[in-house]
């Protein structure tokens, strides 16, 4: 970036050198034409004066010659025959003289006019007139010489005249050519400026263009090593909740087999149900770190809120602290909601959590649940449809939005906690876990008058209890059989838990803790085996690879996956999960004892209709 | 140095410019001299042959005379730089000097102050110009500078345009033919160059019973000698000299300037020919030919 930068720095540089140097370049030459004008006034100026000069002296001269011509006319005239000269011819001669010398001095001064011939010839005709007014025995007045003299004067009178009127016409032509040089001149200037500022404007705004583009960048890079932390964190719990679903899957287990086993001990009774109930939550639990983690198997089921809440109130006092009120209104009886539990458990977390950010110095946080009835005619909110409703609100009297922040709030990333506070994540994930039960969100907010969640979930009938009294029913029905059990799975304690537990429930149980070791039980005669129970993900042979292979040598047998990865793994491995059924790790004895039934009383319906037809 | 920093960047900025100094033609092997043809060959070649020989002794150059075909001929052949020097009528100078760009040179004292002549019969009583309103009127060939252009210059100067002025119009085919027609009676009136008229009136070739000089247009420019602008400077001064040293005093010379009808000759400059210069740009080459 900063090389890009450092570059178009360098171009800005270059367009404002050449803009300079074009109008100084062009300024150079307007002086200089400015200095040949004065330089050409001065030269007109000297050919003003001089051909002044030089026609002062030249009429001087000629008067003067006319004078002598008169003196001589009058002289010849007074007395012919008579050689005297007239007293004043000699002050006129020295006058002439004089013009004479002032003649060549200025002949000195201007020497482009090249005058010498003639003024060589004027002095001359000068002396040779001289010469005859000084010859005493002259015969002739010396008029031939006199006009040619006169026309020597005027010979060199004009010869100033054409010099200076031929140097002025060329100073004339010289600045007719100045003017359209001048205009071009200034044209180039206000060109070069022109085109400087257009450039210049042009490429700030590249450069401003160049810098958004940077900004966009290193924003979406820090975006992206914010997910990618969050994605390792996500591996990291994912793969330690796996581990933990193992372990809980024992507890459970081995829970409900002790259960089993010591029905008259009360005492013994109360200690195990504590146990299972804990086992329960921490499995829950590991659930939610899956769902961080996006390794969840949603499993959407119908629950009662009420009950969800009841049992979430302690965590959600302790989440928001001493300072805030928790104030929950409910209806007694609610209608069902169809959504994994664990994940209703992070909607609650997220929105109370959000609440209490905006009440720093405490406040009031309302959980209310309801029962709506969306009928034709009435109001509702979103595009949901007519029916029934459960509707979850979550407000506090916090610092409240505006208008731009609840438009974005459920944008992943868009978030107005501090940086390294919050994910972004939150609320974009309450918003996906309603819109996948078919409910809607809604938020409404003032600045400085708190904030209200509305969440609409479709309601789904009553009456049934919940999740603790569906357990008891359960395990009062736990049902058993005699048939011959196939069990693979790599983890051992599993393994011996599922022995116990179904060998207790009147079944014959064969263990394997790999494919290889399952295939000879397989191998054996087909027929002798009625359930094949295998783990999808073990080393070796996989789960899917063994099923097929064992299916085939036992094609009686009713497959059964149990895992505790998400879907998404499991389909990995190459389970096809619509031909065989797959159980959920953790899951306790009973579960999986009703699924085994399940499917052994429906082999037998279908195969007494076979005898039958 | 400014003017040469200025020169050069003129030259290099301004391609319009074009500087015809850039380059001087090697110095001609003869100088040709051409002179107006409007007289005869031989009249032309007794009246200019001597002063050819006289400039070529003076100069020292080899001076070669051209006698050209006609008056067009003459421009033609200045403008192709055939000839180096030419005596021009004005009408002819200004022509060459548009085209060709010619610089006058010298011109004889009597040019300076040329004049063309109103002449009438003698036994006509009217005094002024202004009184043959309405008769007819003879101009000499139209493309003569003292016959027919500056005349009628001064005549629309002085509010008397010929065509509205004069009953009719015509054009004689020299000044001689002018003259001849005012004696004869064919015109009323007529104007002719000055210079012949008064040296056919002096020679006697017309009486001075029979036609009088009634009035004369304002002094203007006439004849000149003109060089090509490029010629060499070292050259034009030597002819010009050579020119301005004729003098009456020298008996040599006094042939020779007799036969030019001269007393001597002078420097001559552009601005001398802005009468005929603004006459042309009046009447314009077109009206003239008509």
């Amino acid at each position: 970036m900063n090389t890009i930068r450092a570059r178009h720095q360098h171009i800005f540089r270059i367009v404002y050198a050449l803009t300079a140097v074009a109008v100084l370049a062009a300024f150079t030459v307007i002086i200089a034409l400015y200095m040949g004008q004065r330089a050409e006034d001065i030269a007109r100026d000297r050919i003003a004066y001089y051909h002044l000069a030089s026609s002062t002296v030249s009429e001087q001269l000629d008067r003067d010659t006319e004078v002598l011509k008169r003196l001589l006319d009058a002289d010849t005239g007074a007395a012919p025959g008579r050689q005297s000269i007239h007293p004043a011819v000699n002050g006129i001669l020295f006058s002439m003289r004089a013009d004479l010398m002032q003649l060549s001095e200025l002949h000195d001064l201007y020497a482009i006019v090249d005058f010498d011939a003639t003024l060589a010839r004027l002095i001359d005709g000068y002396d040779s007139i001289e010469r005859l007014l000084a010859n005493p025995e002259r015969a002739t007045s010396p008029i031939e010489e006199i006009a040619g003299f006169e026309l020597a004067i005027e010979q060199l009178y004009r010869l100033h005249l054409v010099a200076a009127a031929n140097s002025l016409a060329d100073i004339e032509d010289r600045a007719r050519h100045n003017l359209p040089t001048l205009v071009l001149l200034l044209g180039v200037v206000v060109t070069a400026v022109l085109v400087g500022w257009y450039l210049t404007r042009l490429l700030r705004r590249t450069l401003a263009r160049q810098a958004a583009i940077e900004v966009t960048l290193a924003e979406s890079q820090e975006r992206m090593h914010h997910m990618q932390k969050l994605e390792a964190l996500g591996q990291l719990v994912g793969g330690v909740a796996h581990d933990f679903n193992n372990l809980l899957t024992v507890i459970m287990g081995q829970t409900g087999l002790l259960q089993d086993r010591t029905a008259g001990d009360k005492r013994l009774q109360l200690g195990l149900d504590e146990i299972s109930t804990a086992a329960q939550q921490a499995a829950s639990l590991t659930k939610q770190l899956l769902a961080f983690g996006r390794r969840q198997a949603a499993e959407p089921q119908l629950f009662d809120l009420n009950g969800l809440i009841d049992n979430m109130q302690d965590l959600l006092r302790r989440t928001i602290g001493e300072d805030i009120e928790l104030e929950y209104e409910h209806e007694d009886v609610l209608d069902s909601v169809k959504l994994d539990p664990g994940q209703m458990h992070q909607v609650i977390v997220n929105l109370v959590i959000n609440a209490r950010d905006a009440m720093p110095n405490g406040g009031k946080i309302t959980l209310a649940i309801r029962n709506l009835q969306f009928g034709p005619d009435s109001a509702r909110p979103g595009d949901l449809a007519e029916g029934q409703y459960v509707n979850l609100t979550v407000s506090d009297n916090g610092v409240g939005m505006d208008k731009e922040t609840q438009d974005r709030v459920f944008e992943p990333f868009f978030t107005t906690k501090l940086r390294g506070r919050g994910t972004g994540l939150g609320l974009a994930t309450v918003h996906g876990i309603v819109g996948a039960a078919f409910g809607h969100i809604e938020v409404d907010s003032r600045p400085g008058e708190g904030t209200r969640f509305d969440i609409y979930l479709p309601g789904l009938g009553r009456d049934l209890g919940s999740p603790a009294a569906e357990s008891a029913r359960e395990r009062a029905e736990m049902p058993g059989g005699s048939e011959t059990v196939l069990v693979v799975e790599d983890e051992a304690q599993i393994l011996t838990l599922l022995c116990d537990g179904l060998t207790s429930l009147g079944y014959t149980v064969l263990t394997a803790s790999g494919g290889v070791d399952g295939l000879k039980f397989c191998r054996k005669e087909p027929g002798t085996i009625d359930v094949i129970i295998s783990d999808v993900v073990m080393p070796k042979m996989n789960g899917a690879r063994f099923m097929k292979r064992a299916l085939r040598l036992q094609p009686n047998a009713i497959g059964i996956y149990m895992s505790g990865y998400t879907d998404d793994v499991v389909l990995q491995q190459g389970v096809d999960g619509s031909l065989v059924p797959l159980i959920h790790k953790p899951f306790d004895l009973h579960k999986i004892a009703k699924v085994i039934r399940w499917h052994l009383n429906e082999r037998a319906v279908k195969s007494e209709s076979r005898e039958a037809g | 140095m400014m003017r040469i920093v200025l020169a050069v960047l003129l030259a290099i900025s301004t391609c319009a410019c074009t500087n015809e100094n850039q380059s001087i033609p090697p110095a001609p092997h003869a100088i040709v001299v051409g002179v107006l043809p409007d007289q005869s060959k031989a009249n032309l070649a007794t009246r200019y042959g001597p002063l050819v020989d006289y400039l070529e002794a003076a100069t020292g150059l080899h001076i070669e005379l051209e006698i050209p075909s006609s008056y067009e001929q003459m421009l033609d052949d200045f403008d192709t730089g055939r000839l180096d020097v030419a005596a021009f009528g004005g009408l002819t100078y200004v022509q060459a000097e548009q085209r060709s760009r010619a610089q006058p040179l010298v011109m004889r004292d009597v040019d300076l102050q040329f004049l063309s002549c109103y002449l009438v019969r003698a036994a006509d009583a009217r005094g002024s110009l202004a009184d043959f309103k309405g008769t007819t009127f003879a101009f000499g060939p139209r493309l003569s500078t003292s016959g027919h252009l500056m005349p009628r210059y001064f005549l629309n100067a002085g509010d008397m345009p010929p065509e509205e002025f004069f009953a009719s119009i015509r054009h004689s085919s020299g000044h001689d033919q002018t003259v001849e027609w005012v004696r004869d009676g064919d015109v009323v009136i007529g104007v002719a160059n000055c210079d012949i008229a008064q040296s056919m009136l002096d020679n006697r070739d017309v009486s001075a019973n029979s036609i009088r000089i009634l009035d004369t247009t304002p002094a203007y420019a006439n004849y000149v000698w003109a060089t090509q602008q490029s010629l060499d400077a070292s050259i034009k001064t030597l002819l010009r000299d050579a020119f301005l040293a004729l003098n009456k005093t020298n008996p040599e010379h006094r042939a020779l300037l007799m036969a030019q009808g001269a007393n001597g000759f002078l420097p001559a400059g552009k601005n001398d020919f802005e009468d005929v210069r603004a006459a042309v740009r009046e009447i314009g080459l077109v009206n003239m030919a008509n």
